[in-house]
């Protein structure tokens, strides 16, 4: 390449990194980008965090905890706990179609211009995902007779100062997949 | 006096001169990194519902409405064992490295569509930038057939040093604006709670993390990783300066395994780019290894490797049921047979970065010479 175009490329690509990083700290992370995690919040020690904890439920009204690792082909606890985060939850439920309308705006003149992204999820994607949910525990629990799965949210408070920060967790909600029509 | 441009030219054109030898052997290493450590692989993605598509806001992927077929993850990842094996050999390195880069971006692209991106791009960025710097140009089949000439670029070390430092200026920025200098809060012990609570990362030295309970220590580390991150992108100017960031970073890495057990191993590989490669290439040199280096690089030879390990690497990654990021027979190893945490092969990758690092510091400190390849141009030594 030439010296010059070598100059260019660098003005370039610097320009490029600081509007990813406008974009990381105004709106939302692009992907790609030159970004690091910032980790910039300060968690409280006194603000509760949650876990989430999978239960099958049976005809016979038995139930049995599933460990996420396995209900996830063995993928890490970092991940799913965010497809957990992402999809088992009232405020974002893979159950509902039009869980999060995502649209991207912009002004052309005087003209106003939306772009649909990331079509929201179909009926026939959510009947896809209950089948593969009923499939997955049938695989793990060897069992046919799964009525529904509950994903239980659990809130603890973490103290530092305490050996057992953990031990006592309350159930703040119960998302609810259920297998019969 | 010199002009504000002849400064930046000299900071792109001449910072971090490396040789033919230094740029073929960082080839050869960046390869063997990911065939020893694991080569990505994608086809784990397709066992997953549409349901779970999730892709970033700001990204080509929210154009899509679900993750690809297997055989195309399966295409995007025998793409990328192969390009591999091919760049440690060095056949035709350019087009491989560029096609390398874009097997990983395009399978972490899907990767990342469950709702959290992992920052590992310099896994893809590294051949992507290295192609044009000609590292097939030695110890390669390019080198032997003649394919490629023994002139090197430099800058595309430069724009990588310029790529991290920003990476870590992004990360530093926010928490500078963010409140972690407050010397009432202790960032870094709630994220460390958060980790260990949550994403239960409670091994290695977290337990002794969780019974400290001095605010100054705690405070300490609040202050040195912003200004670890926030002044990273001011060493750029100087060589010298850049390289004890790198070993800081190093440091820094090996502390975030031990207390978060958070591996950013891929960046020790990027950090390596940096060292006295004058002293390495001596030290082999002392040893005859450069010569046993430039037997091995033959076409029997990526016939042999490249037929086994794209054959294990096949096996594997159709035969396996869990989901498996990194596939090499090292992991198979370890991992399957073994047993072993996955977190014991980023603490070898760290701590060999940082072996190599301590070592380089005390060659440079013994010999009291410049720590580069001794072109650095005059004015960044006053």
């Amino acid at each position: 390449m030439k010296k010059s175009s070598v100059r260019w490329l660098f003005v370039l690509v610097v320009l490029l990194l600081f509007t990813e990083l406008l974009l990381a700290l105004k709106l939302t992370e692009p992907f790609p980008a030159i970004i690091y995690p910032s980790f910039a919040d300060i968690p409280s020690f006194n603000s509760p965090i949650q876990k989430p904890r999978i239960v099958a439920f049976f005809h016979n009204q038995d139930s049995i905890e599933i460990d996420k690792e396995d209900f996830f082909y063995n993928m890490s606890n970092v991940y799913n706990n965010v497809v957990l985060l992402e999809n088992f939850n009232t405020e974002n439920s893979f159950q509902v179609s039009s869980k999060d309308v995502r649209e991207l705006q912009a002004t052309i003149g005087t003209r106003s211009m939306s772009f649909d992204l990331n079509e929201t999820r179909n009926a026939a994607q959510i009947e896809e995902g209950k089948i593969w949910i009923a499939n997955t525990l049938k695989n793990i629990l060897k069992r046919d007779d799964i009525i529904r799965v509950e994903v239980q949210w659990y809130s603890y408070n973490i103290s530092p100062n305490e050996d057992e920060a953990l031990e006592q967790g309350e159930l703040v909600e119960k998302y609810v997949v259920s297998f019969i029509n | 006096m010199a002009t504000r441009s002849n400064i930046f030219d000299k900071i792109i054109f001449d910072s971090f001169q490396l040789t033919p030898e230094s740029l073929g052997l960082y080839r050869i290493l960046y390869a063997l990194f990911l065939l020893i450590f694991g080569v990505p692989n994608f086809t784990w993605i397709s066992r997953f519902p549409d349901v779970f598509y999730n892709p970033p806001l700001l990204s080509l992927h929210t154009f899509f409405s679900g993750f690809p077929s297997y055989w195309f993850l399966l295409l995007v990842s025998l793409g990328t064992c192969i390009s591999t094996v091919l760049l440690l050999f060095g056949y035709k390195t350019r087009l491989t490295s560029i096609l390398l880069a874009l097997f990983i971006f395009t399978g972490k692209s899907f990767a990342y569509s469950f709702g959290k991106i992992d920052h590992d791009f310099l896994i893809w960025i590294i051949p992507l930038v290295m192609s044009f710097s000609n590292w097939g140009a030695a110890y390669s089949l390019d080198a032997k057939l003649k394919h490629q000439d023994r002139v090197v670029q430099n800058w595309p070390v430069v724009l990588l040093a310029l790529i991290l430092s920003f990476a870590m200026f992004s990360a530093g920025l926010p928490k500078l604006l963010g409140g972690w200098l407050d010397i009432s809060t202790h960032a870094v012990r709630g994220h460390f709670l958060r980790e260990f609570y949550v994403n239960e990362r409670q091994d290695l030295l977290a337990p002794f993390f969780l019974n400290l309970n001095s605010a100054l220590v705690w405070e300490f580390f609040d202050y040195a990783g912003v200004f670890l991150e926030v002044f990273f992108i001011f060493a750029i100017i100087r060589p010298n300066l850049f390289r004890f960031f790198v070993i800081c970073a190093i440091f820094f890495h090996v502390f975030n395994y031990l207390m978060l057990n958070i591996a950013f191993s891929i960046n020790i590989i990027l950090y390596l780019l940096f060292v006295d490669w004058g002293m390495i290439i001596s030290k082999l040199r002392k040893h005859r290894m450069l010569l046993s280096i430039e037997r091995a690089i033959n076409f029997r030879s990526l016939l042999i490797v490249g037929l086994l390990y794209t054959s294990f690497y096949l096996i594997y990654i159709t035969a396996t049921e869990s989901v498996t990021f990194n596939v090499s027979p090292l992991r198979f190893v370890l991992e399957d047979l073994m047993n072993l945490d996955s977190l014991i092969f980023s603490g070898i990758v760290i701590f060999l970065g940082l072996i190599v690092a301590v070592l380089n510091l005390i060659h440079f400190v013994s010999k009291k010479k410049d720590f580069s390849d001794s072109t650095i141009p005059k004015y960044m030594h006053n």
